[in-house]
């Protein structure tokens, strides 16, 4: 008797600290991104996907804000569209960036491009990553491309590339990955070749 | 140093030689939160909605709904008062989400030792206040409850010296933390010095001839944290001692090989002249010139660290008058 008492009691147990526990409470998550910068003369051309999951059963509404940065001008061209509706997604600007609202269905990922173009007179681009941990969770996939022009050379990149290609006159360098926390951002530089 | 005299000095050290982009952010609905001696404070952003009914907050352990009838308003402040139940939660290590009526997650705030907090757990008095328009959260010694936060008793300084693994101090190393308001460089005596919000800071250190250094930091209000910060040379070259003078050109099979992160090449230089130690990549594209200098008789160890180079073969040459050799090597990530 005595034995068959023990395991209920533990059950019973059990689901109380589970009702007294927090709400399984979730939120919109920030899944996946790739980044993709072509170099060319003093210019960046940047485009970026970030993939949103969103994991509750009812849609999501939420507004992102996407840093740029004060110091240096605005982006001579700038534009978020939502992959999944085909559209063009309307942005507000501040001084310290861009807002937009994002919106995903229950259970499913949605896809921004954010695409720009800027000058970069400095040979070096910074791409911050630590800001990932306000989302509270890794990256489950992250991927970096760096197109370079073969007259120009690497000469750092705070995360070493997984894998370089030549193509096209331009060497294309990716990092690539998998449930991400950054710890650092990400900084590369690079300088004309000598001849 | 005066406050202005420092903000002065601070102003004019600010360059901005780096182009930066920021990963997205989600805007949060906290905008201030402390403990007081007989229980919290919480002070809501401007995103939430007119009426909190079947609203929550949630811990790791707890879930409290908010009392019927609450309005919403821009900075309106939150006390156990305002909540239905008792809100468990630890002082030392939490995340206090804001949970809408359909259970979703609407923001939240981590804080102390726990996986990803963004800011140390607050003392009494201190709150962790965010910032509206960068969307950070920082420490502040004078919580201001009610009203839109400000910075006031909420910055720290952080001063630091950079030298070489000899000890040596290295002026001109940049240093730039994760906002994009800051990049200075260490002045000749290896030291640098800024102010920042009391928040967490990832900062690099970088120089074109040594490996970057990359450090978390956390910044305390109206304190001072002190950083030591040591940088290997991307390529060091030291004489080694012999019985005897080299009579021929070598350059030996560097090791270790496969290599990652440095790997080493010794050279025997049998008379004084120009060496160079080019790197090449498998299609001949040069890829680093590692050494181009007059060298005298002796034999050299040259150490190399390339952080930027992907995994793969490639081939170093040296050339020293009408001398050329050729070594493989594989590079592994």
């Amino acid at each position: 008797m005595q034995g068959r008492i023990v395991p209920v009691l533990g059950l019973l147990t059990s689901l109380l600290i589970v009702a007294r526990l927090g709400a399984v409470a979730q939120s919109l998550q920030f899944a996946r991104e790739e980044l993709t910068v072509v170099v060319s003369g003093s210019y960046c051309d940047v485009t970026a996907f970030y993939t949103f999951h969103n994991p509750t059963n009812s849609p999501m509404r939420q507004q992102l804000f996407y840093p740029l940065p004060a110091h240096q001008p605005f982006p001579d061209s700038l534009s978020v569209a939502d992959l999944a509706a085909g559209t063009v997604v309307p942005y507000t600007v501040s001084t310290k960036g861009i807002s937009f609202e994002i919106d995903c269905a229950p259970h499913t990922d949605r896809t921004y491009c954010i695409r720009f173009r800027q000058r970069t007179p400095q040979q070096s681009i910074e791409y911050i990553l630590t800001t990932t941990r306000a989302w509270a969770r890794p990256l489950e996939h992250a991927r970096f491309v760096f197109v370079i022009p073969c007259e120009y050379a690497l000469t750092a990149s705070s995360f070493p590339p997984d894998r370089q290609t030549d193509q096209d006159g331009a060497r294309t360098y990716t990092i690539e990955k998998r449930e991400f926390m950054p710890d650092r951002d990400l900084t590369v530089r690079w300088k004309r070749r000598l001849p | 140093m005066k406050r202005w005299q420092m903000i002065c000095a601070i102003c004019i050290a600010i360059l901005v030689p780096v182009f930066t982009w920021v990963n997205p952010i989600i805007r949060r609905p906290f905008n201030e939160f402390m403990f007081t001696p007989t229980g919290w404070v919480m002070e809501m952003g401007p995103t939430l909605p007119s009426n909190f009914d079947g609203w929550s907050l949630t811990s790791k352990s707890d879930t409290a709904y908010f009392k019927d009838g609450i309005t919403g308003s821009f900075f309106m402040i939150i006390t156990p008062d305002s909540l239905k139940s008792r809100l468990v939660f630890s002082h030392l290590w939490e995340r206090i989400s804001i949970c809408d009526p359909k259970k979703n997650e609407v923001g939240f705030v981590t804080y102390g030792k726990t996986q990803y907090s963004e800011i140390p757990a607050p003392t009494v008095s201190r709150s962790i206040a965010y910032h509206e328009l960068s969307h950070f959260f920082y420490l502040d010694n004078s919580p201001t409850l009610g009203l839109p936060n400000d910075a006031l008793n909420a910055m720290g300084t952080v001063n630091g010296v950079v030298t070489d693994s000899a000890g040596l101090p290295l002026r001109n190393v940049q240093v730039t933390d994760w906002d994009w308001t800051m990049t200075l460089y260490t002045d000749s005596a290896g030291h640098f010095e800024f102010t920042d919000y009391a928040r967490r800071l990832s900062l690099s250190f970088y120089h074109p001839s040594y490996t970057s250094v990359y450090l978390p930091v956390q910044v305390w209000p109206e304190s001072t944290v002190n950083l030591a910060v040591m940088m290997d040379p991307v390529v060091s070259v030291t004489e080694r001692i012999t019985e005897r003078p080299p009579l021929t050109y070598r350059l030996n099979q560097n090791y270790p090989n496969p290599f990652n992160p440095s790997t080493t090449f010794e050279l025997a230089i049998p008379r004084e002249g120009e060496v160079s130690l080019i790197v090449y990549d498998v299609k001949g594209v040069e890829v680093e010139r590692i050494l181009s200098a007059r060298l005298r008789q002796g034999t050299y160890r040259v150490t190399w660290s390339p952080e930027y180079i992907a995994a793969g073969v490639y081939f170093c040459r040296m050339i020293a008058g009408k001398y050329q050799e050729t070594r493989k090597m594989v590079m592994i990530r």
